[in-house]
């Protein structure tokens, strides 16, 4: 069973508000879900090293293939001034 | 031959242009129509119907020239999942998150289409982020199923094939991270085909899980499956996890029709439908494997004991992904906002990010945060990429000595709408016997073969080694044959 405080803390570090009526209903789906993926443990992976995947990926010069105009880029934002993203201040006076 | 033009399909609507028999206008106005009679299904998010209906009228004039270097996709009415974006156009991904996000660039996949001559009606309904298996948490309200109106179409491509099967469509194309093409192709009687992770680039296609994510065609047969995965495929240098490969050639292959099932060996991983199946569907499959041996396919028994694992790694992969990839939802550059004046940067997030996505969506970011977590990533993560990689070797020692892996597409038929609303882990577990071949990077498809005694459509999951389409399309080819059934509508 997953704890509440722990599912505060999830939320918190996700950036995401899960409302105080919701909370237990949550949990109780949240805590099945836990409990079905710890089916895992059953697997003796001993056999299966850390490093042997190897992914192939394919980079591309870095040059520049499509250019986008600065007000096509900042259209779907809420706030812009100047063409910039504008944001609520991130660093205090004092 | 002007009247039900909407029930062809590619090849036969491409062949009618050719012989002059109808124009791409008037198949064009036969969908639009459709359209709006069936919209109670909620098929579509966005319909482009002026830029479809001027388009069409150009491929009128180009066939009425004889032109004869027009591609096979000319003037064909396509949906297109609302996960591709297409410039200028909204891209909503099924989320209050972005629902008025306008594309500043085309996908890959819409650009590839439109090099063929495809005309885009628009885009379809799917879960939100493409999490779930019934098209039930889009933020724009529930798919119908055109079988069943009461039922769901499968998820989370579920308004692509609405839109394929209820024919508002001549095909479409979705994606498939966990079995969200070939799950609603099964419950709504249609061929869905997920092809080899990173054949299809990815470009402009909103990222759920990038490890597993892969787009591909929703259509009425094989045949057409072959000329869409041929169109889609190939090499694109935007995309890092795309194949440096050509296009395949599957449709050539399969006109040339020089094949037979004596040629083929078909593996039945028993181990994986020993239960959990409903017993409609185990009765259907178990008739279809008989029947498959008597017309002269090699019938093997084939272990993949780790598979039983693959929705417990699935829910460990893919919310971790989408935890990382959603996390760029953030209110400022792009997305909802919720127009307040928080005092702090990270309330502003809060307040964006919580109003913006629904609720399946918050649970995985969750589950995904939860699992990458300090002090639980070893024993999630880690772990789960291990066993993985153990199904992965199952796959290759399978592949040694059959060609195609055969199960049913879904354990159960189409579910009622709000059947599985409160139980979030039993909607996971209706995905169990497609997430294996996302897992293992694999081409897999699933094809109509039978109706349950309910009227509701059953498919069959094939599944070939990686790259191996042809054989993939040509088996499915032989099987559509023999064993298919014919669309509902």
């Amino acid at each position: 069973m997953v704890e509440k405080k722990e599912v505060l803390k999830i939320s918190k570090l996700s950036r995401l508000l899960i409302e105080e009526n919701k909370i237990d209903s949550f949990l109780k789906n949240f805590s099945e879900i836990i409990e079905y993926i710890n089916l895992l443990d059953q697997a003796d992976t001993t056999e299966i090293g850390k490093d042997e995947e190897i992914v192939e990926y394919s980079f591309r010069d870095d040059s520049e293939i499509e250019k986008l105009e600065v007000e096509d880029v900042v259209k779907n934002s809420a706030k812009v001034e100047n063409n910039f993203f504008a944001v609520t201040k991130v660093i205090d006076e004092e | 031959m002007k009247s039900n033009l909407e029930l062809l399909t590619i090849e036969t609507i491409a062949e009618g242009f050719r012989n002059e028999d109808f124009k791409p206008s008037e198949v064009m106005e036969a969908f639009l129509e459709n359209i709006k009679v069936k919209s109670e299904l909620n098929a579509y998010i966005d319909t482009y119907e002026d830029d479809a209906v001027s388009k069409a009228a150009e491929f009128d004039k180009l066939f009425k020239e004889g032109r004869e270097d027009l591609p096979i996709l000319s003037g064909i009415p396509i949906s297109l999942k609302d996960i591709f974006l297409v410039k200028d156009k909204i891209c909503t991904c099924g989320s209050k998150m972005l629902s008025n996000y306008v594309s500043n660039y085309d996908s890959t996949v819409k650009k590839r289409l439109d090099d063929q001559g495809v005309i885009i009606l628009g885009k379809t309904n799917m879960d939100e982020f493409a999490m779930g298996s019934s098209t039930e948490t889009s933020y724009f309200g529930p798919t119908l199923n055109p079988w069943d109106h009461e039922r769901v179409p499968g998820g989370s491509s579920g308004g692509s094939a609405a839109s394929v099967a209820g024919r508002l469509a001549v095909a479409s194309i979705g994606t498939d991270t966990g079995g969200s093409i070939r799950q609603p192709a099964s419950f709504c009687g249609i061929v869905g085909l997920k092809p080899t992770y990173g054949r299809v680039s990815r470009y402009g296609m909103v990222a759920f899980s990038s490890s597993l994510d892969q787009a591909g065609p929703l259509t009425h047969n094989v045949r057409d499956s072959a000329i869409l995965l041929d169109t889609l495929s190939g090499f694109d240098n935007r995309d890092t996890t795309s194949l440096k490969l050509a296009p395949t050639k599957c449709y050539e292959a399969l006109k040339k029709n020089d094949f037979s099932p004596s040629e083929f060996k078909i593996g039945i991983p028993y181990d994986l439908l020993r239960e959990g199946l409903d017993s409609e569907i185990d009765q259907s499959f178990n008739l279809l494997v008989a029947q498959l041996e008597k017309m002269g396919f090699k019938i093997i028994d084939v272990s993949l004991p780790s598979s039983k694992y693959a929705v417990a790694i699935y829910y460990i992969i893919a919310p971790s992904e989408a935890s990382s990839n959603l996390s760029r939802y953030d209110g400022i550059r792009y997305g909802f906002n919720e127009e307040s004046t928080p005092e702090t940067l990270e309330e502003f997030y809060v307040k964006n990010r919580s109003a913006g996505f629904g609720e399946e969506v918050k649970r995985r970011i969750m589950l995904g945060t939860y699992a990458l977590s300090s002090g639980y990533y070893d024993a999630y993560y880690l772990k789960a990429i291990k066993v993985k990689r153990m199904m992965q070797k199952d796959f290759n020692e399978a592949f040694k000595k059959v060609d195609c892996i055969l199960t049913p597409t879904s354990p159960e038929l189409p579910f009622k709408l709000g059947e599985k609303k409160d139980n979030p882990l039993s909607m996971y577990l209706s995905d169990i016997l497609t997430i294996p071949a996302n897992l293992a990077e694999l081409p897999s498809i699933s094809i109509p073969f039978s109706i349950s005694s309910s009227n509701l459509p059953i498919g069959l999951q094939l599944t070939s080694n990686k790259l191996c389409e042809d054989t993939l399309l040509k088996v499915s080819s032989i099987l559509e044959r023999e064993v298919g059934f014919k669309s509902k509508t």
